[in-house]
């Protein structure tokens, strides 16, 4: 089964998605306009016309379940989600551990260690196109691995392991690519990564050399 | 002032609440001032990080606590038993209760700042284990639950007490479906504070006890995320709990300023009921991120509220199409409030598709969108009661020309400060950040934003100048100006002490239209024609204008 597209998961739905919102504001804006020059009236009378109409309404709310119920279609249908056709190669493992401040990766088959403090801001080596099985976990308080190149975020929590998979296509290094999204306290907004994306025997020439 | 701390007349009650709640949003307000400041370019310029995270977590506790909760309440408190032709609120007192709980809350929140570690620091939401007393400690911290605890429960003895009022208190003839669109907000809003507002209470009780050593949250690894379910089977209710009744009074502004009746309103109350009812089943929306709820299911239910949703916009627009529309102050508040929620509503819809929450969840682009449901439609709806029942309140009227600047200045204000969000959001500008790395190139926009917040100030500011004139100066008006539909105007301005001398026959939720619509004049059948001094030479300003003189 080849591993999920975050970042097409996003944009098989947004593309849908903001459309059909911008249709909508803008025909309520145009409705808005049009009532208001033609109905703007000084006039005390009292204006004739129906204030309820059953089938009117009937239609509109069957229209409007209607909407939704394609709305609901498309996001299930992107849950999982698309999957990466150019994903390749055997799985690479990383675990992320957080902790105020700062973050740690570790690669489990490389037995290699990235560890960010206060003078080194931590950096997420990757292959490109190329699945990354993440395991993250807290040490202190909830935090929430985020990288908006791929369009996804996951928490991770203290005392719990959670596991996503994510695929990096975009090779060259993303700095502050990296961010915590969870409010976490003091030092939060300084909470980032940087994300290096390598080509895959670039990859292979870095692991070798750090195992 | 101990006879206004301590009236139980609904009245002074609802004003006394609604004009506190108020003080907190300017309060609030400036808090988002300084830190709009502070964020309009990259580095720290004049605050520190911790004094940066008291500032979004006052802000936010302040907003729905302190304003938001209050406010609508309190303008239900004044306006729900004059709407249902009662004399009275039942549990006077207990709703009396509830505004002590709530002032003395917001004292007690505030002083947070005067501890050695200042005032809270977590957010509004208070998360776990963050609000631990090893991640977050101080007394200040302390002050905060407590305060959150009290401002809570008088939001509850107050909706209690709406409740009754409604179910006991109205008048011969009105039974439940001529009820006016504004009272059924509510009630409904009233069994969401019922059922929503005790789980938080029991939460932040509970968040204490951990506080001072009592494993509760802290007992197992899964307590952060309880949590995050109790804390949200509040959360979510209560952010339809502060826009609900703004849709009753937009609606039936749009009714009065249309001169029609409300558009298709039983479908409407239908459609309240209906949401109230759903929106007690969408919390985990906001947990989509944890990876430890039923994303479908909360995806589902969260989208399913655009049906109700979208019957009452329609029913906005109906009203309107056919109508005689006068564009006085309160109907341009009202028109914004319908496109500015509709940016909310619209976006919200997006939020609630996981793989599009997968990216903007806890980012700007989430700011922005509570930011025009919370603004573009509590605080403008909020405008639109204010300019509408002014005259109701204070037998005054407020300037109009100043009034229409308020508005523009909200309006150009509100897109100006939160468009720029959408977009800092999706290139990932995370929220609750005091800072932001100069090499993502969000300076502009955040300077846009920065721009866009003084000028809500700015409008602020007109509308504060407005309503200090207004109150000494304002034109004199009579009991109707507007020529309104409901029961609030058959009643001198401001009314008496139990309210009416005599009531018109109820027979629909519109009693003062359907006499004007058989040709009938409301004020003088209720003996209250010599009462309507106000003249004007501009007939869209008034309805009542020119052909009767005061006797």
């Amino acid at each position: 089964m080849k591993p999920i597209d975050t970042r097409d998961q996003f944009f098989d739905v947004w593309n849908v998605y903001w459309p059909i919102a911008l249709a909508v504001f803008l025909l309520v804006l145009g409705a808005i306009v049009f009532l208001g020059l033609r109905y703007r009236s000084h006039s005390r009378e009292i204006p004739t016309g129906r204030d309820e109409s059953t089938p009117l309404e009937v239609g509109y709310a069957i229209g409007l379940a209607c909407i939704a119920a394609f709305l609901v279609f498309l996001t299930f249908s992107r849950m999982p989600g698309s999957e990466d056709a150019n994903a390749t190669g055997k799985p690479v493992e990383v675990r992320v551990t957080a902790a105020r401040w700062n973050w740690r990766f570790e690669y489990p088959a490389l037995g290699y260690v990235e560890q960010g403090t206060r003078q080194h801001i931590p950096v997420l080596r990757v292959p490109v196109d190329t699945e990354i099985e993440f395991t993250g976990s807290s040490l202190d308080v909830i935090h929430s691995f985020f990288v908006p190149e791929e369009r996804f975020k996951r928490d991770v929590f203290p005392g719990q392991h959670t596991s996503w998979e994510m695929v990096f296509e975009d090779p060259g290094n993303h700095v502050g690519g990296g961010e915590c999204a969870e409010f976490c306290g003091l030092e939060h907004s300084n909470m980032n990564f940087d994300v290096l994306v390598m080509s895959k025997a670039e990859f292979t020439r870095w692991a070798q050399g750090a195992s | 002032m101990t006879a206004i701390l301590s009236s139980t007349d609904h009245k002074r009650l609802g004003l006394l609440t609604t004009v506190t709640a108020f003080c907190f949003f300017l309060i609030g307000g400036s808090l988002a001032l300084t830190m709009r400041a502070e964020l309009q370019k990259p580095g720290m310029q004049f605050l520190t990080e911790h004094t940066y995270n008291e500032l979004f977590t006052m802000h936010g506790s302040t907003m729905f606590y302190l304003f938001a909760v209050p406010v609508v309440l309190g303008v239900g408190l004044y306006f729900v038993p004059l709407q249902i032709g009662a004399a009275r609120l039942l549990w006077p007192r207990m709703a009396l209760l509830g505004y002590w709980l709530f002032a003395a809350g917001g004292v007690l929140m505030y002083s947070g700042f005067l501890t050695q570690q200042g005032a809270a620091s977590f957010g509004w939401t208070a998360y776990f284990p963050l609000s631990d007393a090893n991640a977050t400690p101080g007394v200040g911290v302390d002050f905060w639950v407590l305060a959150v605890i009290m401002a809570t429960t008088g939001g509850l003895l107050q909706a209690v007490s709406l409740l009754g009022t409604i179910v006991r208190l109205r008048a011969p003839g009105m039974t439940m479906l001529r009820m006016p669109l504004f009272t059924w907000s509510e009630l409904v809003t009233a069994f969401m504070v019922i059922t929503g507002f005790p789980v938080l209470i029991v939460t932040m009780a509970l968040l204490q006890m951990d506080r001072e050593g009592v494993g509760i949250f802290s007992a197992s690894p899964e307590g952060s995320v309880t949590y995050q379910h109790l804390f949200w089977f509040y959360g979510h209710p209560v952010v339809y709990v502060v826009f609900f009744p703004l849709v009753g009074v937009v609606g039936e502004i749009i009714a009065t300023f249309s001169r029609r009746r409300f558009f298709g309103f039983r479908v409407t109350v239908l459609s309240l009921i209906a949401f109230s009812a759903i929106s007690m089943a969408v919390w985990g929306h906001h947990m989509f991120a944890t990876d430890q709820v039923s994303n479908r299911y909360f995806s589902l239910t969260s989208t399913i509220l655009l049906v109700p949703a979208g019957i009452e916009y329609f029913g906005f627009l109906a009203t309107m199409a056919g109508g005689r529309i006068r564009f006085a102050s309160p109907m341009l508040f009202a028109i914004g409030f319908v496109l500015l929620f509709l940016i909310g509503g619209l976006t919200g819809i997006m939020v609630a598709s996981p793989p599009l929450d997968y990216h903007v969840h806890d980012t700007y682009f989430v700011v922005a969108h509570f930011h025009y449901t919370l603004f573009g439609g509590t605080v403008f709806g909020l405008f639109a009661a204010i300019h509408y029942w002014f005259p109701k309140v204070t037998g005054r009227l407020l300037d109009e020309r100043l009034a229409k600047a308020t508005f523009g200045l909200l309006f150009v204000g509100a897109l100006a400060t939160f468009i720029p969000m959408f977009i800092l959001g999706s290139e990932g500008m995370t929220r609750r950040v005091a800072d932001y790395l100069p090499l993502h190139n969000w300076t502009t926009l955040n300077t846009i934003s920065t721009i866009g917040a003084f000028t809500i100030a700015l409008g602020v500011l007109v509308f504060l100048v407005n309503l200090m004139r207004s109150l000494r100066l304002g034109e004199r008006v009579g009991p109707d100006p507007w020529e309104g539909q409901t029961l609030e105007w058959a009643t001198t301005s401001p009314p008496p002490r139990h309210n009416f001398a005599a009531l018109p026959p109820v027979r629909s939720h519109t009693p003062l239209f359907d006499l004007r619509e058989e040709g009938r004049d409301p004020l003088r059948e209720l003996g209250l024609r010599r009462f309507q001094s106000f003249r004007s030479s501009d007939p869209q300003k008034s309805g009542n204008v020119g052909e009767e003189v005061p006797a």
